[in-house]
């Protein structure tokens, strides 16, 4: 009875199509296949059940059920670090920006904050499934004196509307992502004696929206030439890469040279290149229930490990001391204290030094309220890197 | 007296636009000591004729500095001596000590350059300038009030020295930005210094700056409408920063060919010397001298730092000193260095607190300076520039 309720229940959480999938999943067409494949990994956890099922059944469906399997956990690590992105569909005519941001804000979760609300000036736009900054953009187009600003700050984003001129940006909407020229100068000082030095410099900037964690940003061009053909992608410094590190990801970067297009060049006819992120492929995460019995419990995971050497309770501070191996770790390591009811309080470093061999010994702290116990600690660091390029090309840019 | 110079004279005093037009800043320089022309001079500074008007205008500025400067007017300093092959540290203390009996040290960084240099009656910041590029160093302010001679390139382009005061070039630059807001905007960005003999002291007030004339070599006027350079005085070192933008010259243009502007800047005409003795022993001291109030509130040792507190008061708004203008020493002229400074003024009054360290060889501190500036005449400063190149 109980069974049946469950395939009851779990029945009726399944999108009807995944049992179709499933059975494509053995078609001959290799086309069917591979669509069936796509959506059950969109689908994602809801469609595992009826995936397991179809691995115990074994057969070619079967394996290939096994592969969809593996394919919807990577997809899940991934969405830890990088949330889907919004789709907004929303159609309004003759509408204030306020109501529109409004309903925006329902669909994405996202912070949209303004500081200038035209009363009288209506709107009509049209989303069909469009990206959060596709619309935000399209939006203070259509409302001609607004624009607009993007700040990201660890996982988290404000988008911030204010009165002004939205500037025609050089742009590129790709998903979650945006990327934008914001800028560009050239200079040439005169030394006054016949000579110069000269600098060329485009400012670049991006973000992402909320929940998108990249650990690395670097902002690459392949290709940079002005409108009489002139290139100056070999003058270009290779992109510095910035060390890996969470607390905060840069979200603009000059891009500088020393060679000015010549008096005759107008505009840059083509520049084309990428944002290169890279995200962790996993979550170490290293429990410790009960902390203040648990000295000299080591929790071991592939990618490194950490010892709980000491912990004590005085009044609000909990002091821990904690060895953590690789010692590469510590840059990247998240910390927080949880008490029986879930409630989580961060943690951080009051003092590191070197441990044994390549292991690093911290001392961190957790405040709790007086009342609160600490029913575990957790500490968490993300590992590995997988890439994501978002491609740009902006034509015809004038300079001049 | 020949017949020639006879004529000259004549045709001077008869035609001083003529006299204007013709011998310019040597015009200008000896109509600036002919208060019988003033009259001629304000009709002739509000002539169509561009050029006259503003040579009439140079020569009235003079000659109006003159009047309201009374007894404080202080002649150009000049300088005249010859070096040959000597160090470029010991030719600057000489040159130094053109304006003040008793020179700061110029401290040596890098290598000290032989130079050969032959002044007379040359401008002060003229001669200096010429030692700083014969040894590519620049002259720059030390702690104490010490020199140091810095290994850099000097900045080069056209210069003028013309009574107490030095307009140089220190940058020229063509830039474009482009903010997609509006059309891609290109403008030359110029910078000068205004520097001030040292025996003339300049305060801290709002300075103004006017681009009368700005001409490429192709003729192209560089005015821009709208533009207004930017003053920023910086009274403790005499100096004046003026940041210029100008438009774009045509790409065949090559050379900015003339520049003529003012800066109009604020000079002391009195000041007073207030001084406090016997530091330690009276916790506070009352001076007053010329309207100005002084009390000195409190001067506290702690390890090698002294400590010190000043209110000054008048019954009108003065041009505070900076604290440059406060000098702690040990009573026989030995200063002590100053390690930090803040300041906070009102309309009636300012109120300092400084920090100054213990130096070797200085004694106790027994003696405290403060100079405070009571009366005050607007100066005009016309400069021209000729030349700057932009290849």
């Amino acid at each position: 009875m109980m069974a049946l309720l469950a395939a009851v229940l779990l029945g009726a959480q399944e999108p009807p199509e995944i049992a179709g999938w499933i059975r494509d999943l053995g078609d001959d067409a290799i086309e069917v296949r591979e669509r069936a494949t796509v959506e059950l990994v969109r689908v994602g956890r809801r469609a595992e059940p009826a995936l397991r099922e179809a691995v115990r059944r074994g057969g070619e469906a079967g394996g290939r059920a096994a592969q969809v399997l593996a394919e919807i956990a990577k997809a899940e690590r991934t969405r830890l670090f990088e949330a889907a992105p919004s789709r907004i569909t929303l159609r309004k005519k003759d509408a204030s920006l306020r109501e529109t941001l409004e309903d925006i804000q329902k669909q994405t979760g996202c912070k949209l904050t303004t500081s200038f609300a035209p009363e009288g000036e209506k709107i009509t736009i049209a989303f069909e499934n469009t990206p959060l900054f596709e619309a935000v953009d399209a939006l203070c187009r259509a409302c001609r004196r607004t624009t607009y600003s993007v700040e990201n700050r660890r996982e988290d984003v404000s988008v911030s509307i204010a009165e002004g001129k939205c500037p025609d940006w050089p742009r590129v909407f790709r998903d979650q992502y945006f990327v934008r020229l914001e800028g560009l100068s050239l200079s040439t000082v005169y030394d006054l004696q016949g000579g110069g030095a000269s600098k060329c410099r485009l400012d670049f900037r991006w973000g992402w929206e909320k929940g998108t964690r990249p650990q690395q940003a670097v902002l690459r061009i392949e290709e940079l030439v002005d409108d009489l053909g002139n290139s100056y992608v070999a003058d270009l410094p290779d992109p510095a890469m910035r060390p890996v590190g969470f607390a905060y990801v840069t979200t603009q970067q000059p891009v500088e040279w020393t060679r000015v297009p010549p008096a005759g060049a107008t505009r840059f006819a083509k520049i084309r290149g990428s944002l290169d992120l890279s995200f962790p492929e996993t979550l170490l995460v290293f429990p410790f229930e009960k902390p203040e019995e648990s000295a000299g419990t080591l929790r071991k995971t592939e990618g490194g490990s950490v010892r709980l050497v000491s912990c004590a309770r005085d009044r609000t501070r909990l002091r821990a001391k904690i060895g953590v191996h690789p010692g590469e770790l510590v840059g990247r390591l998240e910390m927080k204290a949880l008490d029986p009811q879930g409630r989580e309080y961060p943690g951080r470093y009051t003092r590191g030094e070197a441990g044994d061999g390549e292991s690093v010994l911290l001392s961190v702290e957790f405040t709790l309220p007086e009342s609160s116990e600490a029913a575990s600690l957790q500490f968490s660091s993300p590992s590995g890197a997988r890439p994501r390029r978002i491609p740009f090309e902006f034509k015809d840019v004038r300079i001049r | 007296m020949s017949g020639a110079v006879f004529f000259l004279v004549l045709v001077q005093a008869a035609d001083p636009a003529a006299d204007l037009l013709k011998r310019e800043w040597a015009a200008v320089e000896e109509m600036a000591r002919r208060p019988d022309l003033k009259s001629a001079l304000q009709g002739l500074a509000r002539s169509k004729d561009a050029d006259l008007a503003w040579w009439a205008g140079a020569a009235l500025a003079e000659l109006e500095a003159r009047e309201q400067a009374g007894k404080a007017w202080r002649e150009p300093l000049r300088v005249t001596f010859t070096a040959k092959e000597r160090g470029a540290s010991e030719v600057f203390r000489e040159i130094l000590g053109f304006a003040r009996p008793s020179p700061p040290p110029v401290d040596v960084i890098e290598e000290d350059r032989p130079v050969t240099v032959a002044f007379k009656e040359t401008p002060y910041f003229q001669a200096l300038d010429e030692v700083s590029l014969q040894a590519g160093v620049v002259l720059a302010r030390g702690a104490g009030g010490r020199r140091q001679m810095v290994r850099a390139d000097p900045s080069h382009g056209p210069r003028q020295y013309r009574s107490s005061f030095a307009v140089s070039t220190v940058q020229l630059a063509r830039k474009t930005d482009v903010t997609f807001r509006e059309d891609p905007d290109s403008q030359l960005h110029l910078q000068l210094l205004l520097r001030v003999d040292p025996t003339v002291r300049m305060v801290d007030t709002e300075g103004e700056c006017v681009i009368v004339l700005a001409r490429d070599d192709t003729g192209h006027s560089l005015l821009k409408e709208g533009s207004t350079p930017g003053v920023r005085i910086r009274s403790g070192e005499g100096e004046a920063a003026l940041q210029l933008v100008l438009g774009l010259p045509p790409p065949e243009a090559r050379r900015i060919s003339l520049l003529r502007g003012t800066v109009s800047i604020t000079l002391a005409r009195k000041t007073e010397e207030i001084e406090f003795g016997n530091l330690g022993k009276a916790p506070e001291q009352v001076r007053e001298s010329g309207g100005v109030k002084a009390v000195l509130k409190s001067i506290e040792r702690s390890g090698d730092e002294i400590r010190v507190e000043i209110e000054l008061s008048a019954k009108e708004r003065l041009p505070w000193p900076d604290a440059d203008n406060i000098l702690l020493d040990d009573g026989e002229g030995r200063p002590f260095q100053r390690a930090g400074s803040s300041m906070s003024s009102s309309a009636s009054g300012a109120t300092y607190r400084l920090t100054f360290r213990d130096r070797d060889g200085v004694g106790e501190a027994r003696r405290l300076q403060v100079s405070v500036v009571s009366e005050t005449y607007p100066r005009k400063v016309f400069f021209e520039l000729r030349d700057f190149v932009m290849r």
